[in-house]
C-alpha cells in the first residue's frame, strides 16, 4: 500500500536551538502511528508543521502522492487533515453544536448540523447531544466535541494530541474502540502520547523523537514500554524507590468541607473528608473537572472553609489565607504552571520570591532581599536540574516540563509539613517526571504528609499509599494504594459517564 | 532567547518611533505650506534655546512626570488610571485648602503640609473608582474617565460658590499668603550665583519630581509593595496564590497613583498660579499617559519622556507664536503623531527592529 503522508528531510530551527532536525517517516492509510519524545524533542513542532500552523526551513512533504505544503490550519483541513489538540479551543457558555458551527468554513443550518452531529457520533459510539451547553460536560465529553468536529470533516489524517491525559480508564477503552473503527475505515492517525501502554495496544509503529532528530522507529506492539522510554530518554531509567514505612500522626485533617467553586462552570467540593498522616502520600484520582482545582484552592488558603473544617496539626487553618497557611507549613502547588504557580513575564528570581517570601525570608521591613531570593533561584534551579540559562529568565520562556521541576522544587526546598501538588508531572518527559515522583517519595519518607492530585492513574499507584478518587466535588473514602486494580480504580472515579461502546460492524 | 538588548528596547526603539513622528509631522507642516526645517528650529530653540525656554520646558516636563508617574505605577498593576487628569485637579485642591488654612511664616513649612494636602485629596480621588473596580468589578477605565469629569465640574462649583474671593469676578481662590512662595527657579539661581529667567514659572517642585522618580523606582523594584503590585499586574491567579489580596493592592495601587497626579498641584497651584484657578492642570493628565506610554512605565523612561513632552509643549506654543499658519491644532496633531508613533505604533518598529537583531546575531553566531 502506498504511504498516505510522507515526511522527508524536514527541518525546523529556531533562534537558539534546532527544533527538527532532518525528519522524515510515513504513515499508510489506515495505520495508527505514534510519536513518542520527551517534551521538547520536537513533537509539537512536527505535528505544527503537517498541520501548517508552521512552516518548515527545509524538507518536503507529500499527501497522497502529492505534494503537500499547507501553509495554513485551513489549507490542511481541505486537504483533510485533522487535529485534536490537547488543550480544548471551546467556549463553555454555547452549546455542542455552536461550538462546532463556530469551527466550521460554511456552516449548515444549526438543525441540520445538530442532525449530522447526532448521526456522526452515533456511527462512531461517541454520544453527544448537540444541544448541551459545553460547560456543563466533562472533560470526556468535551474532547468528544473535539473528535466529532474533526470527523466533520471526513479527514484522511487525524492527528491526535495527548487525548487520554483527560479521560477515566472506561472512556479510554471507548476512545480506543471509536479510533479502531475510524481505522478500519482507512483513516490514518498520528496518535502522540506519553502513555506508553496506550501506544503498545493501539499502534502498528512508532517514530521516536529525542532532541529534535528521530532516533528510533519500532513497533510498540513489539516492544515493552520500558525499551519504549528509555529509546526516548536514551538511557537506562530508574523507577521511584521507596521504603515502606509506619505512617505518622495525623497532620492534616480535613472534615465535611464543603467549599462553593469561585469560576461559574467549576465544581463545587462536597463534604470532603480526608486524613493525612506524617510520611504518608495521599493519591487523589479523578477526572479533570471533578473538583481538583477548588481541592487545591481550599487547601493552599485562595479559597477559605469554615475554621474547623480544616487543621493542621491540630490547629483550625479554614480561615487563614495563602501566607499564614505557608507560615505554618502547608504548601501547594497548583497544576496550571503558567499563570497560576507561576507569572509568566516574570524572572525566576521573582517567580521564586512569589510563595518563598516568608518561609525563606526573603523580605526585611517591607524590602526584597534580591541577592538571597536569587540564591534560593539558584538553589531551586541546581537541586532540581532545571535547563535553563539562568534565574534571570522570565518563566514563559521554559518548557512545560522545566517550569514543571522549578514549581515542585521551590515548594518542596522550603520544608512542607504538608504539601500538596496538582498534577505534578502533566506533561513532564519521562525522566523527568520520575525525579519529580521520586523527591515527593524522599518528602514523606523525610516525615511531611503529601497529598497528590493527579489524573495520572499510573503516577498515583507508583507513589501512593492510599488512593481516593474525587467525583463531582465528592472524594471517595481512601483505599490502600496497594492491590487495587484498574477496574476498582475506575469505579472510585465514577466509571464511565452515560457512554456506550462503538457499534463495529463485523 | 529572542529577547532584545536592553538598550535597544529603552532608548533605540523609542528614538525611532520619535524620528518617524517628526519626519510626519514635517510632512504635515510641509503640507501646508510652511518649511519643517524652520518650524523645527524654531521648536528646538524656543524649548531650550534660553533660560526662559528652559524655564517653561522644565515646569511642563515636572507635570508630567507626575502624571506620567502616577499613570505607571497603576500601569504595574495593569490598571489604566486615565483619571490623572482628575487626580490632579482634586490634588490641586487640596494643596491650595493646605495654603489658605494657615498664614504659614515660611514656603519650607508650608511645602510638607501642602505635599500632604496635594497626595491625599488625589489619593481620595482615585480611591473611589478602585473600590469600584475591586469590590464591584466596575471597569476602572470607565470609572476613572468620569471622574475626570465630576472632579471638573466639583472645581467650578466650588470656585464658584465656596471658594471665591469676595468682590472678585474671576472663579479663582485669594492669593495665597507670601509664606506659601514657592522658590521659582530665579531664585534658586540667586541662591548659588547664577541668572535664570525671571518670567518662567519652573520652581523648586521639579526636584520634588525628581525625588518622586527614586522613590517610585524604589517601592516598585525594591519593596515588597512594589513586587506585590507587579505580581499582581503579571497574573492574577498567581498573585492570589501567593497571597496577595487583590482588593487591597487594587486599592494601594490606586491610592499611590492618585497622590503622585495629585502632586502636580504643588507645582501648578502653588508654584506657579499661587491660587486655585478653573483649569489648572490643563491636559497634563492625558499628557501623563503618553508619557508613561513612551517611558514603558520606568520612573526613568517617565523622566526622558516627561522632559520631551515638556519640549513639545513649549516649543510648540513658540512655534504657534512665530508662524501664524501654524495654529493651536497643528501643535496638538504633532502632539498626537508622537503619542501615535511611541504609544500605539510600537510594534511596527519593534518587530523590524527584532527581526533585524535576529539575523544579526545569527550572522555572528
Amino acid at each position: 500500500m502506498s504511504a498516505l503522508l510522507t515526511v522527508e528531510g524536514l527541518r525546523k530551527a529556531y533562534p537558539g536551538v534546532v527544533a527538527n532536525d532532518d525528519i522524515s517517516f510515513e504513515i499508510a492509510p489506515g495505520e495508527v502511528h505514534a510519536l513518542l519524545g520527551e517534551n521538547g524533542a520536537g513533537k509539537s513542532t512536527l505535528v505544527k508543521m503537517i498541520y501548517g500552523l508552521v512552516r518548515p526551513d527545509a524538507g518536503r512533504m507529500t499527501f497522497g502522492g502529492a505534494v503537500y505544503e499547507p501553509a495554513t490550519p485551513h489549507a490542511a483541513r481541505a486537504t483533510g487533515v485533522a487535529m485534536v489538540f490537547q488543550h480544548f479551543s471551546l467556549f463553555e457558555a454555547l452549546n455542542v453544536a455552536e461550538n462546532v458551527a463556530l469551527g466550521m468554513e460554511n456552516p449548515p443550518k444549526q438543525r441540520l448540523l445538530a442532525q449530522r452531529i447526532r448521526e456522526v457520533s452515533e456511527n462512531y459510539g461517541l454520544p453527544l447531544d448537540p444541544g448541551r451547553l459545553v460547560g456543563d460536560l466533562s472533560a470526556g465529553e468535551r474532547q468528544r466535541v473535539e473528535i466529532i468536529r474533526c470527523l466533520l470533516q471526513d479527514p484522511k489524517l487525524l492527528i491526535m494530541d495527548e487525548p487520554t491525559s483527560v479521560l477515566t480508564p472506561q472512556e479510554v477503552g471507548i476512545l480506543f474502540e471509536t479510533l479502531q473503527k475510524l481505522q478500519g475505515e482507512g483513516t490514518a492517525i498520528l496518535y502522540i502520547s506519553h502513555k506508553l501502554e496506550e501506544i503498545k495496544t493501539l499502534c502498528d509503529a512508532a517514530t521516536v523523537l529525542r532532541l529534535g532528530k528521530v532516533v528510533g522507529t519500532c513497533n510498540p506492539r513489539e516492544e515493552s514500554a520500558r525499551s519504549m522510554a528509555e529509546m526516548m530518554v536514551g538511557q537506562e531509567l530508574h523507577t521511584p524507590s521507596r521504603a515502606s514505612r509506619e505512617p505518622g500522626k495525623v497532620v492534616l485533617d480535613m472534615a465535611a468541607l464543603s467549599v462553593a467553586s469561585a469560576n461559574p462552570f467549576g465544581t463545587s467540593l462536597r463534604n470532603v473528608t480526608m486524613q493525612v498522616h506524617a510520611g504518608e502520600v495521599l493519591g487523589i484520582g479523578g477526572v479533570a473537572g471533578n473538583g481538583q482545582d477548588e481541592l487545591l484552592a481550599a487547601l493552599s488558603g485562595e479559597a477559605l472553609a469554615p475554621s474547623d473544617a480544616l487543621k493542621l496539626n491540630g490547629q483550625p487553618i479554614g480561615q487563614l489565607g495563602p501566607n499564614a497557611r505557608r507560615r505554618l507549613g502547608l504548601l501547594a502547588a497548583p497544576e496550571e504552571r503558567l499563570g497560576h504557580a507561576a507569572a509568566p513575564d516574570m524572572s525566576l528570581t521573582e517567580n521564586a520570591l512569589l510563595t518563598g517570601a516568608i518561609r525563606e525570608e526573603l523580605v526585611s521591613h517591607g524590602f526584597l532581599n534580591w541577592p538571597k531570593t536569587e540564591r534560593f533561584a539558584k538553589r531551586i534551579i541546581a537541586d532540581f536540574d532545571v535547563r535553563t540559562p539562568g534565574p534571570g529568565n522570565a518563566a514563559r520562556a521554559l518548557s512545560g516540563g522545566n517550569l514543571q521541576k522549578f514549581v515542585i522544587g521551590r515548594e518542596i526546598l522550603q520544608r512542607p509539613v504538608c504539601l500538596v501538588v496538582n498534577q505534578p508531572t502533566w506533561g513532564v518527559d519521562a525522566s523527568a517526571a520520575a525525579d519529580i515522583r521520586q523527591a515527593l517519595l524522599d518528602l514523606a519518607a523525610a516525615g511531611c504528609a503529601v497529598i497528590c492530585i493527579s489524573q495520572d492513574l499510573d503516577e498515583l499507584m507508583e507513589i501512593s499509599d492510599r488512593f481516593a478518587a474525587l467525583n463531582e466535588g465528592r472524594l471517595s473514602a481512601p483505599r490502600p494504594a496497594k492491590g487495587l486494580t484498574v477496574e476498582e480504580i475506575g469505579l472510585m472515579m465514577g466509571g464511565a459517564h452515560d457512554m456506550e461502546v462503538a457499534h463495529v460492524e463485523a | 532567547m529572542n529577547k532584545l538588548p536592553k538598550w535597544v528596547d529603552i532608548a533605540l526603539i523609542p528614538f525611532i518611533n520619535l524620528v518617524l513622528a517628526l519626519v510626519v509631522s514635517g510632512l504635515v507642516v510641509l503640507f501646508i505650506g510652511e518649511s519643517p526645517f524652520e518650524a523645527l528650529s524654531i521648536m528646538v530653540n524656543g524649548a531650550v534655546g534660553s533660560s526662559y525656554g528652559w524655564g517653561y520646558t522644565l515646569y511642563y516636563a515636572t507635570n508630567f512626570i507626575f502624571t506620567g508617574l502616577a499613570v505607571s505605577v497603576a500601569f504595574q498593576a495593569r490598571l489604566f488610571n486615565i483619571g490623572g487628569e482628575g487626580q490632579a485637579l482634586i490634588g490641586g485642591l487640596g494643596v491650595a485648602l493646605t495654603c489658605l488654612a494657615v498664614p504659614w511664616p515660611h514656603w519650607s513649612l508650608a511645602l510638607p503640609f501642602a505635599i500632604l494636602g496635594g497626595a491625599a485629596f488625589g489619593a481620595a480621588w482615585a480611591a473611589i473608582p478602585a473600590y469600584l473596580q475591586a469590590k464591584r468589578g466596575s471597569h476602572i477605565v470607565i470609572t476613572t474617565i468620569m471622574f475626570n469629569y465630576i472632579a471638573a465640574t466639583l472645581l467650578v462649583y466650588l470656585l464658584v460658590n465656596v471658594l471665591k474671593k469676595k468682590g472678585s469676578m474671576a472663579p479663582e481662590t485669594a492669593r495665597f499668603p507670601e509664606g506659601a512662595f514657592l522658590p521659582s527657579a530665579y531664585d534658586m539661581a540667586g541662591w548659588i550665583g547664577l541668572k535664570f529667567s525671571k518670567s518662567a514659572p519652573l520652581n523648586i517642585t521639579f526636584f520634588i519630581a525628581l525625588i518622586c522618580c527614586v522613590l517610585v523606582y524604589l517601592l516598585i523594584w525594591r519593596t515588597r509593595l512594589g513586587y506585590q503590585i507587579r505580581a499582581f499586574g503579571h497574573s492574577e491567579p498567581a498573585a492570589r496564590y501567593a497571597g496577595i489580596p487583590p482588593v487591597r493592592i487594587t486599592m494601594i495601587t490606586m491610592m499611590i497613583s492618585g497622590a503622585l497626579a495629585g502632586l502636580m498641584g504643588i507645582n501648578a497651584v502653588m508654584g506657579e498660579a499661587e491660587r486655585l484657578v478653573i483649569d489648572s492642570v490643563q491636559g497634563a493628565g492625558f499628557v501623563g499617559i503618553a508619557v508613561a506610554l513612551m517611558g514603558r512605565s520606568h520612573p526613568a523612561g517617565v523622566l526622558v519622556a516627561g522632559l520631551l513632552f515638556g519640549m513639545l509643549y513649549q516649543g510648540g506654543g513658540e512655534l504657534e507664536f512665530e508662524i501664524p499658519a501654524v495654529s493651536r491644532d497643528m501643535i496638538l496633531v504633532i502632539q498626537g503623531l508622537v503619542i501615535l508613533f511611541t504609544g500605539a505604533l510600537d510594534n511596527m518598529i519593534r518587530m523590524p527592529v527584532e527581526r533585524l537583531f535576529l539575523r544579526l546575531r545569527k550572522g555572528a553566531a
